[in-house]
């Protein structure tokens, strides 16, 4: 492997500084002369029919710029989905509506000159509802007098069926066949930042300027315009800091509402959600149940799987089924299997939408599917691990569906690291013995993840690089940093591709008036697709920089390179310019003089998948249900990391994410009325610090050849494998398989006494 | 966002005094870390507050010649965690202080503001409970001592007069040198979470071994802290077995009256309740020199 300079070597975030000292600036920072807030107004019912609005006297409060409820907006039905075009998702939502279909569902919305003024002015609208029947459960929903909440849906959203080989056959002639079944919450992202926009009409031409914090800049304002009935020149986004996202802002969720406040009042509004509603009325990961039969031969080998996927999408479908798919996508690429069915619904339900979050489907389908492989293995006779690695995926293996071929697979690294790390020969020789009530057990799952979303959505990325009269480059993009370090990352690929130190980058990101597109910050494409056009960029303006250098050294360009700001003879790396004068002269020359600026649009061709083993021992205090997670250890085939200091946070974030998915979160919802019961960080529980585990994580080398540096996808794949392992280790301590998370102390407590009464104790 | 009418700032506990008498809708206002998130929520508005951060006779933790360990109501959940007369007295203070919220909360919640807030959810109340704290309220009109197990009403309430305000808690001493204690918090966080269940444990043993003094004392169990009476009076002057401390796990839920809620069903909570209940008194008991 080629020794870089910058790409591989840890760096300091570019907004380090910035953020340490509170100095980056977030979109509720934005100043402005009349700046209004906006506030909305929700349903207070789970599904209904607005009757009668009355917004007069909201309107006759002084300090109130405008009220608008359905009738004042743009009725055209759209899809929130992130995804570039074309829809892939039912046109299901509107601004505003009459039909409510969740409690929080928008109903009007108040521009007021104070936040509280707004906050009184919704008190005085009246609405009369005409309450329907709700369904909180696909099952409900389902029911075969289920009234739909979408008129000709059924009240499905999405459905798929593949089906590979002889299922029902190869069950018929299987030596065991087991079947479970697992529930998965909904869980929220709980950014600390909450959903926020500044929408800035211009007077003149009436083009909306959207600061936002956003995920997909380029996606928003394609959407944005369609949802107002807009061209699209009418409007810019400009993405500010943000304080976090994990796919929850990877759509409009309501900039489209905070649009339609600014054209109305025609200032600046912000739109800023409170801790409650960003809780219980944006988006969130899908409550999902899935079912499992699997069929093993007397060997341990796995000769069917029939996996069968609900899951509940909520109101709207947003990303619904695309969610379903990324589990199907996924499904065949750890344990490969002849014999398989993927037979996947995403149903509509009166609650708050689900839609992307970190992991796209995948962290309820590990927990599952890892739980009940430990499963199967028991029922075998055989040892979790054995019965992994008897069954999995080797490089070459045939596939029944695969994204892209496989060129690196670091499985086997994961897995003997990991298993070296937490000691699990040690623990299966000599497993510790019970401390009183308190049972110790250990566990391990795997996960595989794609770098991006090829082949089936556009997966275009933008990158220019503009070189300075002194060799120093300013980027410019629309791939999105949003907390992962995504600028540090694309600045380090510039630089090590022009040959020059780090912090002769300068990145200018998220505003679509500046930058090329790039479908946005999901599915963890980033280094892997902009990454390439960042370094495709960058190689352009370096070919032209080293035509300038030979004409002024006067050698062929080919005998040259770039290396830390000098021109380098390439068979030696002997310094012979300093890269500066190479770039003044390339401006400056009298007749010769041009500018150093290209882009590159680039669309990949390949899908490199991520590899993730995580380890947990845990200790479970079987009189009240609690566990400890005494050891997590997690390790990762990321290929090779652009930036080894922050791929370690992104590792060790999302661990700490899983670990909160694990064991403690999840939505409420109350049964009676359909209304989120947690709706702050009081009672949905996301870890402290105090909470976390003890964690050891770590990456194995590999270098997967289709990509800028070796890299492979790394901003969702840590938040997969650790709730799996967690789950398996209790189960292991337990001896009693648990078939949902979170493993609160009471859900946990609730299977060891209906252990108790099996075995008549 | 806040709606506040007045913040008045007595210099001296004479002006905070006459002001009560004046002002009974005026709130006294320490750490802020309940008011100003009801405030918040909206549950309190237009509020008159009382700011008694000027007043020194509510500072401090002493040990009186008398043995009697004094705790200013304005000491800090950190103050009291840091306090080595607390920790001689009753180890457990610190385990619930430092058990209450997180740091920054630590930093500003004082203990005063805590029981009088009247939650049952108090990480400070059922260890109060168990030591049989006293609570030493003044008014213009004169001073007032009354046992914390009196001092509850109800679910947030508590029998301070709206003229009166709480100067500090006396802890009495252990009767025996032989003492232990232990305060047990269920949550399902380690830090910034309420308790699910809290329990407090103190023991005292007589010179021959046996229990002279049992205090198990319960929060979020009932609507206000409670001492579980029966389980007490069942270990009083036993050598316990750990028979004995099953029993008196289950004895606890007499005193007790927990709720199913989306949060716990009741069956869980007594689970934890008979579990806590063992558990603490055990670690107490222990302490104190007992062994099984």
């Amino acid at each position: 492997m080629t020794q870089h300079s910058v790409v591989g070597v840890s760096a300091k975030r570019l907004d380090a500084y910035d953020k340490v000292t509170g100095r980056a600036v977030y979109v509720g920072d934005m100043k402005f002369e009349h700046l209004l807030q906006g506030k909305i107004l929700r349903s207070p019912y789970a599904h209904a029919l607005v009757k009668r609005i009355d917004v007069s006297k909201a309107k006759a409060l002084p300090g109130v710029h405008c009220v608008l409820t359905a009738e004042d907006v743009p009725h055209i039905p759209h899809t929130t989905c992130g995804h570039p075009l074309p829809f892939d998702s039912p046109l299901d939502s509107l601004i505003l509506e009459t039909h409510v279909r969740y409690v929080g569902d928008p109903v009007a919305a108040v521009a007021a000159e104070t936040r509280e003024i707004a906050e009184q002015a919704l008190a005085l609208i009246e609405v009369e509802y005409e309450e329907l029947p709700f369904y909180l459960t696909p099952e409900e929903s389902l029911a075969e007098n289920a009234m739909e909440i979408h008129e000709g849906s059924g009240n499905l959203a999405g459905e798929i069926v593949q089906e590979f080989g002889d299922l029902e056959g190869a069950l018929k002639s299987a030596a065991f066949v087991v079947e479970d079944e697992y529930d998965s919450p909904i869980v929220t992202h709980a950014q600390i930042e909450p959903h926020i926009s500044v929408v800035v009409p211009d007077p003149g031409t009436g083009r909306l300027t959207v600061y936002v914090s956003n995920q997909v800049p380029s996606i928003m304002r394609e959407r944005l315009a369609y949802i107002l009935g807009l061209d699209r020149r009418m409007i810019r986004i400009v993405k500010l800091t943000v304080g976090g996202g994990f796919g929850g802002k990877q759509e409009p969720v309501y900039e489209q509402i905070n649009c339609v406040l600014a054209q109305a009042c025609g200032c600046p509004v912000m739109l800023e959600l409170t801790r409650e509603e960003n809780l219980a009325c944006t988006r969130t990961r899908h409550g999902t149940r899935f079912k499992f039969r699997t069929g093993v031969d007397k060997d341990g080998k796995l000769v069917a799987r029939d996996i069968v996927v609900v899951q509940n999408t909520g109101a709207y479908a947003s990303h619904g089924h695309s969610v379903i798919l990324n589990q199907f996508g996924q499904c065949d690429s750890l344990y490969p299997c002849p014999n398989m069915r993927f037979w996947g619904r995403t149903v509509y339900s009166n609650i708050l939408i689900a839609a992307a979050m970190r992991g796209y489907g995948i962290p309820q389908y590990c927990i599952a599917n890892e739980s009940h492989m430990d499963h199967v293995a028991r029922t075998v006779g055989m040892d979790p691990l054995e019965f992994r690695r008897k069954n999995l995926y080797k490089l070459g293996d045939k596939r029944n569906y695969a994204a892209g071929e496989v060129y690196s697979c670091g499985l086997p690294q994961v897995i003997d690291e990991g298993l070296r790390r937490i000691g699990y020969e040690e623990f299966r020789k000599n497993p510790p013995k019970d401390d009183g009530p308190v049972k110790y057990g250990i566990g391990m799952a795997l996960s595989s993840y794609n770098s991006c979303v090829f082949p089936h959505s556009v997966e275009l990325s933008g990158a220019r690089v503009m070189v300075q009269d002194d060799a120093s480059a300013t980027l410019f993009i629309n791939c999105t940093e949003i907390g992962q370090g995504a600028d540090t990352a694309m600045a380090q690929i510039a630089a090590e591709a022009l040959g020059i130190p780090l912090d002769w980058v300068t990145v200018v990101e998220g505003d679509t008036d500046l930058c090329p597109f790039d479908a946005g910050a999901y599915a963890s494409r980033q280094t892997y697709v902009t990454g390439n056009a960042v370094k495709q960029a960058a190689l352009k303006c370096k070919a032209q920089l080293l035509e300038r250098a030979s004409k002024m050294l006067e050698r062929p360009a080919g005998e040259l390179d770039t290396r830390m700001g000098k021109v380098i003879e390439r068979e030696t790396g002997r310094e012979l310019a300093d890269l500066r004068k190479v770039a003044e002269e390339l401006v400056y020359h009298l007749t010769e003089g041009g500018t150093c600026c290209h882009e590159v649009g680039y669309i990949p061709t390949d899908n490199a998948l991520n590899y993730a083993a995580a380890f947990a021992i845990v200790a479970v205090d079987t009189e009240t249900g609690k566990l400890e997670v005494q050891k997590l250890v997690v390790c990762m085939d990321c290929g090779v990391r652009i930036n080894p200091l922050t791929s370690a946070g992104q590792l060790d974030g999302g661990s700490i994410m899983s670990f909160g998915f694990s064991t403690m979160e999840q939505i409420l919802i109350d049964p009676k009325t359909g209304r989120v019961h947690n709706d702050t960080l009081l009672d949905y529980k996301i870890p402290t610090f105090a909470d976390i585990p003890p964690l050891d994580t770590h990456f194995v080398d590999t270098c997967e050849p289709t990509s800028a540096y070796g890299n492979k996808s790394l901003g969702e794949p840590p938040n997969i494998s650790p709730a799996a392992a967690i789950q398996n280790a209790v189960y292991d301590a337990l001896g009693i398989p648990i078939h949902a998370n979170p493993l609160t102390p009471e859900r946990v407590y609730a299977a060891i006494a209906q252990g108790r009464n099996k075995e008549g104790v | 966002m806040y709606s506040v009418s007045e913040l008045y700032i007595p210099q001296t506990l004479e002006e905070a005094l006459a002001f009560l008498s004046a002002h009974p809708d005026a709130r006294p206002l320490a750490g802020g870390t309940d008011v100003l998130v009801a405030m918040r929520n909206k549950k309190l508005e237009n509020l008159r507050l009382m700011s008694l951060e000027k007043l020194p006779e509510l500072e401090g933790i002493r040990l009186r010649e008398d043995g009697v360990l004094e705790i200013g109501a304005r000491t800090t959940f950190t103050q009291l965690a840091a306090s080595p007369e607390a920790a001689v007295r009753a180890p457990m203070l610190r385990t619930a202080a430092l058990a209450m919220g997180g740091p920054q909360i630590q930093n500003r919640a004082t203990i005063g503001g805590n029981v009088c807030n009247g939650a049952t959810s108090a990480d400070s109340a059922p260890g109060l409970f168990a030591l049989d704290a006293v609570l030493v309220l003044q008014s213009a009109a004169g001073t007032r001592r009354v046992p914390i197990t009196d001092f509850y009403s109800g679910p947030g309430r508590v029998k301070r007069e709206s003229t009166e305000l709480l100067l500090h808690l006396e802890l009495p001493p252990a009767a025996s040198p032989r003492h232990g204690d232990c305060y047990l918090k269920f949550s399902t966080r380690k830090a910034m979470d309420l308790a699910l269940i809290g329990c407090a444990a103190v023991c005292e043993l007589a010179e021959d071994g046996t229990v002279s003094k049992a205090a198990i004392a319960l929060g979020v169990a009932a609507p206000t802290p409670v001492r579980a009476a029966e389980a007490e009076t069942f270990l009083l002057g036993r050598r316990p077995t750990l028979a004995d401390l099953e029993e008196a796990g289950e004895l606890a839920l007499r005193s007790a009256s927990p709720r199913s809620s989306w949060r716990a069903s009741k069956e869980y909570r007594e689970q934890i309740i008979r579990t806590l209940a063992k558990r603490a008194f055990r670690a107490a008991y222990e302490t104190a020199g007992g062994v099984f």
